[in-house]
């Protein structure tokens, strides 16, 4: 387990809270869809086998001790990408959401040096997806891709997409800097700010294959005020300018 | 001096008392300390000399001269709970920072955590 494991030029990081249930299907799709790339599962203080069953398959684990939330957990992963000199990361979620083979599509424009980050969208008219999101969550998504879209001045149509690909700089950028909770909408916007050019990409997604959202019931509301509010202060946040990050 | 004065006194001496006695015994931070041991100077100031509320009170036209008072006593709690709330943002940004920084060494060398104690969840996960 010593020494640099990268074996590809892209990373796909697929942070994992109590997925045991649908996260050995994730993981077989993307040895079947996407084999030259390397995986990492960041295991985010699961208190079931999620990391048991990322092991069992071969798969490097990234075993966070305690549950930092999605943003932490991500970031973890942009770390282990620096750490091996990744220049490509993807990432996904450890639900089966995210069908393997859509990240080709997510990967080529940072690949082609378009952009810094891609951005998985279900709601384009190319994107296919075959399922329904259910109302209030579209309301939301919505809104929050409406301050994306007007703090950015780009269209942003799916605003907490975790579907994503990341270029070289813009992981060495949120590798230092990544908000804690729910950070999708608010890593728009400091990407932007930073100069860093972003495009949405239509995908297909499915309905989640197993376990829970992490965002739903009453903590939704509390969810959309602390998101709006984090989206509008992201714009001053400071942090390093473009050249060094 | 009026019974008050001598309450709050006492009062203040109690806070210091109790101050320095948890700092000798390494449990509160010497800068933590010295927002107390002001609090408590700034308690007997107004006790032993009424006057200079009055005098502040009516320069500021404060009608009720009390009133100040209470408001100096707010302020001071509220920049206190900002200093906090700043202290936990800072520790809760670092604790993430080490469970990353741990989480990433131990994939470098290849180990695994220890769940048996300690842990957030419940025991008797099966081993991976």
């Amino acid at each position: 387990m010593n020494g640099p494991r990268r074996r590809a030029d892209v990373l796909i990081i697929v942070p994992a809270y109590n997925e045991g249930a649908a996260l050995g299907g994730v993981l077989e799709e993307l040895q079947r869809e996407v084999p030259n790339y390397d995986v990492v599962v960041v295991n985010d203080g699961s208190i079931d086998d999620t990391a048991a069953v990322a092991r069992s398959a071969g798969y490097e684990v990234v075993d966070l001790s305690f549950n930092l939330g999605i943003g932490g957990a991500v970031q973890a992963g942009f770390k282990y990408a620096l750490e091996h000199e990744y220049p490509i990361a993807v990432q996904m979620d450890g639900d089966g959401q995210h069908p393997a083979d859509q990240v080709e599509a997510l990967v080529a424009p940072v690949r082609a040096g378009e952009c810094e980050m891609t951005i998985g969208t279900r709601f384009l008219r190319e994107s296919g997806s075959d399922y329904e999101v259910d109302f209030w969550r579209r309301v939301g998504i919505r809104f929050l891709s409406w301050i994306c879209t007007t703090v950015t001045r780009q269209t942003i149509t799916d605003a907490t997409s975790g579907f994503r690909a990341f270029g070289p700089r813009a992981l060495r950028y949120l590798a230092a800097y990544y908000p804690a909770d729910y950070p999708e909408p608010e890593a728009i916007v400091l990407l932007n700010r930073r100069g860093f050019p972003i495009q949405e990409v239509p995908v297909r997604m499915r309905p989640r294959q197993a376990g829970e959202s992490s965002i739903g019931g009453f903590s939704a509301a509390y969810y959309m005020i602390k998101v709006s509010l984090a989206l509008l202060l992201a714009v001053f946040k400071s942090g390093p300018a473009n050249e060094t990050a | 001096m009026r019974p008050i004065s001598v309450l709050v006194v006492v009062v203040a001496l109690l806070i210091a008392f109790t101050v320095v006695w948890y700092v000798r015994r390494w449990r509160l931070k010497e800068q933590y300390s010295l927002l107390w041991l002001i609090l408590a100077v700034g308690m007997v100031v107004p006790a032993a000399a009424p006057g200079l509320v009055e005098w502040f009170a009516n320069r500021l036209e404060v009608v009720d001269a009390p009133a100040l008072l209470f408001f100096m006593a707010l302020a001071f709690v509220a920049v206190m709970l900002f200093h906090y709330s700043l202290e936990i943002s800072r520790l809760s940004d670092e604790n993430r920072l080490l469970a990353q920084d741990l989480a990433l060494m131990r994939t470098r060398i290849g180990e695994r955590p220890d769940r048996s104690g300690g842990g957030t969840g419940p025991p008797g996960e099966p081993p991976g």
